[in-house]
């Protein structure tokens, strides 16, 4: 049987990812949490919808998710030059709120620009929030072809950051 | 970047090794500090030269050999082993050199290259010491300058709370060893007089949701006399000795920091909400919650009272409008005169 502070938990690490359904078996007890709202919806936070199956067993309602996590790119994804390529371009997204940072200190010169070749470990920025600097890897092997947010900026979590043509 | 394992330099082995027969013997010949180090009488003496210029004191006579007279309070690893708790497990390894550009950066090179969990990078000074967005941390001799290596894999969404939670351990050491009436500023500065006295920066690696490795990094101005503050930093900086008069033991407070961070951190590796337990400390002993300040985030400022602290670590600020707002990053400015 699940907690309700389990299935909170549950609804929170969903809503924190980019996973879509998840369906959770203990004993003969199941779960099954899934995202009805598309991936990047950016107007509307994206409900769970949940729906519990345990042989009688009253559960009550697990609460909406209090936070909107909900990605909400402020520069509306302007349409691709040639939407072909679009399957080879890896989205680096915020994984936390915090001020974006292009560059370790201001007057040191930006981490990438577009253009600059980068792999798996190269740093891109830093996204920071109470002194805890979090430097982004980009995690693709590529070419920056999009800076999407400005240099001191607030990021919402999964706010896109760059564009990366895999190559 | 240097993709070698990271290891402790050899150099830095032996000189530790040798503080340690001094520790426990007292006094040693040339000869049989050769001996059980295996190196030779010259590298003894080389040694012995450099623990000079680090504060120690040795007598030495053709007879008798070198007598150990007195110990420096600097961070070396012999040091403080002897001060940490059995149950520490943070601190087990320290690298010491009198100068470094900064901790941070040391200790993160050597975090990419696995050094061991716990590991602590301190000087005696920093050359590049850096604060929040690269501005310079002014860290000379008497201050206690440290970086702690944390390789636990933890969620990061625990992350922020490493700082806040280094705020309130470190104040608890300070005030423990007499340093008086310590304020926190949002997020993590701790104040003396309203001025600063220490300042506290983590850096972390993450993997999605995953950190994978990090890197806290503390800056205590612990001995420096008021009047060795260059004069740009006076109104905004001091140290526990130029407000109380009192020398901090260094040694004693990063064990004590240590040992007391220690189990807020495992909470933190195993995903749970560790800085609750030490909001209401967190709270009683907040210079910013009541003031009315301004933030800058993001190109924009935010001025309100500063009404409370999130439990996860954000500061709620209640808008001149009656709307409350919470923020993550910035600079806290006081409308108020500070003390």
């Amino acid at each position: 049987m699940f907690k309700i502070g389990e299935i909170r938990e549950l609804i929170r690490l969903l809503d924190e990812t980019s996973v879509q359904e998840l369906l959770v078996e203990m004993g003969d007890a199941k779960l099954s949490i899934k995202k009805t709202g598309p991936v990047a919806a950016p107007a509307v936070p994206a409900p769970a919808s949940v729906t519990v199956a345990e042989p009688a067993a009253a559960v009550a309602p697990a609460p909406a998710p209090a936070v909107a996590t909900s990605p909400t790119p402020s520069a509306a994804p302007s349409a691709p030059a040639n939407s072909a390529d679009e399957s080879d371009i890896e989205v680096v997204a915020s994984p936390m709120v915090g001020t974006f940072y292009r560059a370790p200190s201001p007057d040191a010169p930006p981490y990438v620009e577009i253009g600059t070749r980068v792999n798996e470990k190269t740093v891109v920025c830093i996204v920071e929030a109470m002194k805890l600097m979090n430097e982004i890897e980009a995690e693709t092997s590529g070419v920056i072809v999009d800076i999407l947010a400005e240099n001191g900026q607030l990021v919402e979590y999964g706010q896109p950051l760059f564009k990366i043509r895999r190559s | 970047m240097n993709e070698q394992p990271w290891t402790k330099s050899q150099t830095e082995c032996i000189r530790d090794d040798l503080v340690d027969l001094f520790l426990s013997a007292g006094g040693l010949t040339g000869s049989e500090a050769s001996e059980q180090l295996g190196i030779s009488r010259t590298a003894v003496w080389k040694h012995i030269q450099s623990l000079q210029t680090m504060g120690f004191q040795f007598d030495s006579s053709p007879r008798v050999g070198y007598r150990l007279l007195a110990v420096p309070d600097v961070l070396m690893e012999p040091l403080l082993r002897r001060a940490l708790p059995v149950d520490t497990d943070l601190g087990r390894v320290v690298t010491f050199a009198p100068e470094v550009d900064s901790t941070n950066r040391v200790a993160m090179d050597a975090a990419e290259r696995g050094a061991p969990h716990g590991t602590v990078v301190t000087a005696l000074r920093q050359t590049g010491g850096r604060g929040r967005r690269g501005r310079p941390w002014f860290s000379p001799p008497d201050g206690a300058w440290f970086s702690v290596v944390l390789q636990h894999p933890m969620p990061l969404r625990r992350a922020a709370e490493l700082t806040l939670i280094a705020s309130v351990v470190l104040r608890r050491a300070l005030v423990g060893l007499g340093a008086g009436a310590v304020a926190i500023k949002w997020p993590n500065d701790l104040l003396l007089g309203g001025r600063k006295i220490s300042g506290i920066l983590a850096e972390i690696r993450a993997d999605g949701e995953q950190v994978q490795r990090a890197v806290l990094g503390i800056g205590v101005n612990c001995n420096t006399p008021a009047a060795d503050f260059p004069e740009a930093l006076r109104d905004v900086a001091t140290s526990v000795f130029a407000e109380t008069g009192r020398k901090v033991d260094r040694i004693e407070l990063v064990s004590r920091f240590l040992s007391g961070f220690q189990p807020y951190y495992d909470a933190l590796v195993r995903g749970e909400a560790a800085f609750a337990r030490l909001h209401e400390e967190w709270t009683t002993h907040s210079h910013t919650l009541g003031r009315s300040v301004r933030v800058q985030v993001g190109g924009q400022v935010l001025a309100g009272t500063a009404v409370r602290l999130d439990p996860s670590g954000a500061l709620v600020l209640r808008m001149p409008s009656g709307s409350e707002t919470e923020v993550m990053s910035g600079d806290v400015l006081f409308d108020d005169p500070i003390g």
